[in-house]
């Protein structure tokens, strides 16, 4: 044995022994692994309520198949364009000013010098993440309302000649909708950059500042470049989520009878005409839509982002 | 350099554009801070104000009729003291789990070289957008005999694919060379774990408590619909029991009308008593958040252990 | 280390508490142990376990009840995990034909001969209006509307500020032309209300408040009781979509001229629920046809600002003087009650309880409360102990603490019908109203040479033959209810463009567009097809 050539050093390590040498990380993922096909792919079973006409007596494998019809339904209803197309539309408009308002007030942020501004700022900048929509909604129909406050500085301002009643007008629900939900989120999530931030190296600014570099340039080549993997990663799981972004609450309260051709969006849709009817086959058909779709973009959204940080995130 | 010198040379070097750039800064987010503020500020006079009185509008900036009446009647909520110790019991204990797995298994996924790897990301990833619904996952969470049990606030919570994507970027950007330099002194992937990774993440530990912490003290569907017993019910669970009986939740006719022809009068849940369980919510957090807000406000930096 | 050390006692505290803190017990009980659900939207109800007459009922019976409540939120989620894993409990309160359905409930059928006595001399013939269409078996219980009844206050009707009324020297308002008449009239003599405009006429017509102030309105006016959705012919049964009628049109109309002439601000139709009680309890609303039950809550708020004379009237409307008012007519009719399981291990025992409730003694047990500690006779009849009554008006939680008068849809009588003692069968009756009521309200009531606003209805009507339409039950899921859900989606978006419009001749042609739209895209159709074959199932079962 002891005389035995030693092996020709293969390009490939075999996969038994690949798995044997690293059987502490194997173990250690295991649970995970598990865990996830128990919680996230085991429920999965449930796809097949989409293909039959599930009724709660006959349960989930009793029920008479119908094949497509669910899927034929929405897919040849009118309505459901215009929702997709109000969904998209609010989706992208949060993503986007989300991101970006997330991020400057990261940086900027990390800017400020005085210890105590910071800090308040911070605070309260993340107060509106626990304001229910419900209150939100509210907030914004007082303010904007042809009694409000927006109103009143208008007319006071002499920039209009009559109160408008913004909530009504159809073409600026889009925009009032991504302003409250920008408003509502922005400093929670500009948590994750601030996070990102702090593992940035000090030597760096350091070394700028000897440089004598601005601050804008500090922003702009140490700080952004150093986070950028982060908001890619964020970015391409968001674009992911472009039919969920914008989610039941912020339509269905925010909304109401003069902007329902634009506020309706999916989660409203299936509600309506799912849980609400009772249909469960259907909604099971919009939600099995809804992931398909969301994970083609993810994986486009990832494909590009190859361009941006060295091998995507998946 | 002590502070002292850094400080005056800064000012020598400070121009002019860093200058308006350090003025617009303070107004952009001193502007911020005032719009932010202002409704937070709004439902606290709301939660302070007489119900009634309230309900006539127009009240913006001062209680016009001061009460804590509503925050008490919140405050006299009947399993009002088992809600609270068992939010707490699952915030801390469902937090730590959670913060636990997701580091760890964030940190398996760092390693480029194991086998698993793609498998186990996509297999997260995808785990984002797909969801097999209610009832199937209802039968799951049966089967394990969790329903009815403390650990239906734990086990469920375990991961968040989301934040393990989000901790895997902070992780992979920790140096290689020092975990190198660890396993060279004979230390395994796990020794790695708890003594180079997680000491060096505190940043991202603090975020992920956070989250996380949130995530617990916020959810109360899963009590809702995975609990019988009031021995496990929440405080938020709770909250939203006194926040939905607005018949702004109305959704059906029929609701309200079998409501209304039997007789009884409709009420709602006065806007005082929403906005003061707004308060009440938030008011842990506000409490909390400055421990757990050093971690990423103050110089504690990568860079600083590592030097 | 020292954060080693910290983390390590951390842990292991939090691993010593996971295991702890699932060890919570039940108390055992020796009694039999009867677990109930309720569905209600009413909170803290609770506390009603441990209330003296719902202990009073379990010592009676020798059983141990447990009641949890199931409040409103995400109700259909709740509903659908317990009807997917099968887990009832043994007596569920506030079920319909979802749970029929689904096969969750027992016929109660066999059980009322057995131990239903109580039940049954309650129901008499009105037992036949409580059964499924399917199969023609009684599967719940409800809370019987088979005895005359003079309502104190009114539902829907026409509501119109005392203060309107007054200053116009309280004239008759029986038409929306004398309605119109009175809001410019009293605009012309009070132009605002300390300088903030008036809101001349009330409409919200955002979510659920389309049908209490588009769609209903135009059902009394045009003399009707509320079958909601529908229209129906009452000799043939036909039904149509109502909002396709000229009765619903014509409502409109008058909505069209209120707008055009400044009476109606397009703000009506972004008007949410919060934002309609608080222009309400502000003073500036002047009239609305709305159903005065919403209306406590506003109203309290008038009466605590001071300004008691900013409450409104009730009155009856219709369209002319031909149309008789019916908004008040009761037609006999359930759409929930209390059912029991098919996981009830002790059917008898159940039907036991629902007995109890039904019987005499339960009625006065859960309206009145306990001789003595609720109630005393009076010259023969129940009235409550003052502070009984302070504290039920004052105190949001105290019907559930002493379990008196707190559900209106448990098997018992509620409201001014009388028991078979010939007293009546709640507090909330009819004689207490003129003594309960304010100076400003009294004012009005003499005015108008009533005692109540009851006084100013006719209840006598002949009751449809069906009951209220809305009670009617479509399959859920079905064709038909989606179209019904389609059409909803459409009226609330169409509607606000109908009322708006600028001239006649547009209004009309909006006005032909939606209906066009309902038929063609929505398939209403459908739903006019299924609600009449509801009807004649209905009244099939009705008529045995």
């Amino acid at each position: 044995m002891e005389n035995r050539p030693p092996l020709p050093a293969s390009r490939k390590t075999p996969f038994a022994k690949r798995i044997w040498n690293q059987r502490i990380l194997v173990l250690m993922a295991l649970p995970f692994f598990l865990w996830m096909v128990v919680f996230n792919y085991r429920p999965l079973v449930g796809w097949v309520m989409a293909f039959e006409n599930y009724k709660p007596r006959t349960g989930m494998f009793g029920s008479p198949w119908v094949g497509f019809k669910w899927f034929q339904e929405f897919l040849g209803d009118k309505r459901f364009y215009e929702v997709l197309r109000n969904t998209f539309a609010m989706s992208f408009l949060n993503i986007f000013f989300g991101t970006v308002c997330a991020i400057l007030l990261a940086v900027f942020l990390n800017e400020v010098r005085s210890r105590h501004f910071k800090k308040t700022v911070q605070t309260v900048s993340y107060l509106p993440h626990f304001i229910s929509w419900v209150v939100v909604s509210n907030i914004f129909y007082t303010f904007l309302s042809s009694e409000g406050l927006l109103n009143h500085v208008l007319l006071s301002l002499g920039l209009t000649k009559e109160a408008v009643s913004f909530m009504s007008k159809e073409n600026s629900f889009w925009g009032i909708v991504t302003v409250a939900q920008v408003w509502k989120d922005m400093g929670w999530n500009a948590i994750l950059y601030l996070a990102a931030i702090t593992a940035i190296d000090p030597q760096l600014y350091e070394a700028a500042r000897l440089d004598g570099i601005t601050r804008w340039g500090k922003i702009r080549y140490i700080t952004i470049p150093c986070i950028l993997p982060t908001i890619v990663m964020l970015l391409v799981l968001n674009i992911g989520n472009l039919l969920n972004s914008t989610g039941f609450d912020p339509s269905y309260l925010m909304g109401n009878d003069m902007t329902i051709n634009y506020s309706q969006n999916l989660a409203v849709y299936a509600y309506t005409y799912g849980i609400e009817l009772g249909r469960y086959s259907m909604s099971t058909a919009l939600s099995i839509f809804n992931s398909v779709f969301s994970l083609l973009l993810v994986c486009t959204a990832n494909l590009l982002s190859r361009k941006v940080v060295e091998g995507g995130i998946l | 350099m002590t502070g002292i010198s850094y400080k005056k040379r800064r000012r020598i070097k400070e121009s002019w554009g860093d200058r308006s750039f350090s003025i617009v800064l303070y107004i952009l987010l001193t502007l911020l801070a005032l719009v932010t503020l202002y409704p937070f500020w709004n439902v606290f006079v709301l939660a302070v104000n007489d119900p009634l009185d309230t309900l006539r509008g127009g009240v913006y900036f001062w209680p016009r009729k001061f009460t804590w009446n509503n925050l008490l009647q919140i405050l006299q909520m009947p399993s009002l003291s088992r809600a609270f110790v068992n939010s707490v019991l699952r915030t801390a204990i469902g937090s730590t789990v959670s913060v636990i797995c997701i580091t760890m298994f964030s940190y398996v996924l760092t390693y480029r070289k194991f086998v698993f790897r793609k498998l186990l990301s996509r297999m997260a990833v995808i785990s984002m957008y797909v969801s097999g619904g209610l009832i199937p996952y209802f039968f799951v969470i049966r089967d394990l005999g969790l329903i009815n049990h403390f650990l239906v606030y734990i086990i469920p919570f375990m991961l968040n694919a989301y934040y393990v994507l989000f901790t895997r970027t902070f992780i992979e950007q920790i140096p290689e060379e020092l975990r190198e330099s660890a396993q060279i002194d004979g230390a395994n992937e796990l020794v790695v774990y708890i003594r180079v990774i997680l000491p060096l993440s505190l940043p991202i530990i603090a975020t992920l408590v956070l989250f996380t912490a949130v995530d617990q003290w916020n959810s109360w569907f899963d009590t809702y619909i995975y609990t019988k017993a009031t021995d496990l019910t929440t405080l938020q669970y709770e909250l939203v029991k006194v926040l939905s009986k607005s018949t702004s939740s109305i959704k059906s006719y029929r609701d309200l009308q079998s409501q209304l022809n039997a007789g009884g009068a409709v009420t709602s849940t006065p806007q005082s008593i929403r906005m003061a369980i707004t308060v009440i919510t938030t008011l842990p957090i506000l409490c909390v958040y400055p421990f757990v807000q050093r971690y990423f406000i103050t110089g504690l930096t990568l860079g600083g252990v590592k030097g | 280390m020292l954060w080693n050390k910290k983390a390590a006692l951390f842990l292991a505290l939090v691993m010593v508490l996971s295991i702890a803190a699932p060890m919570t017990s039940l108390a055992e009980s020796a009694r039999p142990v009867v677990t109930v659900f309720d569905f209600t939207e009413e909170l803290n109800q609770e506390l009603i376990n441990k209330a003296p007459t719902i202990l009073k009922m379990e010592e009676d019976l020798g059983i141990d009840l447990q009641i949890e409540v199931v409040s409103g939120i995400s109700k259909e989620e709740k509903m659908a995990t317990m009807i997917a894993s099968e887990d009832y409990p043994d007596i569920m309160f506030r079920v319909d034909e979802r749970m029929i359905e689904a096969g969750a409930l027992l016929p109660l059928d066999d059980l009322l001969e057995k131990e239903g006595q109580h039940v049954l001399s309650a129901w008499g013939g009105s037992l036949n209006k409580l059964r499924y269409p399917g199969d023609a078996k009684v599967y719940w219980i409800g809370s019987p509307k088979n005895r005359p009844e003079e309502i104190a206050d009114a539902g829907a009707c026409l509501l119109v500020q005392y203060d309107v009324l007054e200053k116009l020297g309280y004239p008759a308002i029986k038409t929306p032309d004398d309605l119109y008449k009175a809001i410019t009239d009293y605009l012309a003599i009070s132009p605002d209300l300390n300088g903030t405009p008036y809101i001349p006429y009330g409409v919200w017509a955002d979510s659920w408040g389309y049908n209490q102030t588009v769609n209903n309105p135009a059902l009394w006016i045009n003399g009707f009781t509320d079958d909601s959705d529908a229209y129906i012919d009452q000799e043939t049964f036909d039904v149509t979509y109502f909002n396709t009628t000229d009765y619903f049109k014509t409502y409109l109309a008058f909505l069209n001229k209120l707008y055009n002439n400044g009476l109606l601000s397009e703000n009506a139709f972004i008007t949410k629920y919060d934002e309609f009680n608080s222009q309400v309890a502000s003073g500036r609303v002047l009239a609305t046809i709305y159903n005065a039950g919403l209306m406590s809550e506003p109203e309290a708020a008038l009466r605590a600002a001071g300004m008691p004379e900013r409450c409104y009237a009730r009155f009856p409307i219709t369209l002319n003087e031909d149309v008789k008012d019916r908004s008040q007519v009761y037609c006999e009719s359930y759409d929930n009650g209390v059912g029991i399981s098919v996981n009830c291990k002790d059917p008898e025992l159940a039907m036991k309880v629902i007995d109890y409730i039904a019987s005499n003694e339960g009625n006065v047990l859960f309206n009145w409360g306990i001789e003595g500690v609720h109630y005393d006779v009076v010259d023969g009849k129940r009235a409550w102990k003052p502070e009984v009554k302070d504290a039920y008006a004052s105190d949001p939680n105290y019907r559930y603490q002493e379990g008196i008068s707190f559900a209106n849809w448990w098997p018992m009588y509620v409201g001014s019908m009388k028991l078979d003692d010939g007293d009546f069968a709640s507090p909330a009756n009819k004689e207490d109203f003129y003594k309960n009521a304010d100076d400003a309200t009294k004012k009005v009531l003499d005015a108008y040479g009533i005692t109540c606003w009851g006084d100013n209805f006719d209840t006598t009507g002949t009751p449809t033959p069906y009951g209220y339409a809305w009670t009617l039950v479509i399959e859920t899921g079905s064709d038909a209810d989606l179209a019904n859900a389609k059409a909803n989606t459409l009226r609330h978006s169409m509607v606000p463009t109908i009322v708006m419009s600028k001239t006649e001749d547009e209004f009309n042609a909006n006005f032909d567009s939606f209906v066009n739209q309902l038929y063609n895209d929505c398939k209403i159709n459908l739903w006019e097809d299924a609600m009449h074959q509801a009807i004649l199932d209905r009244m099939a079962i009705w008529g045995e």
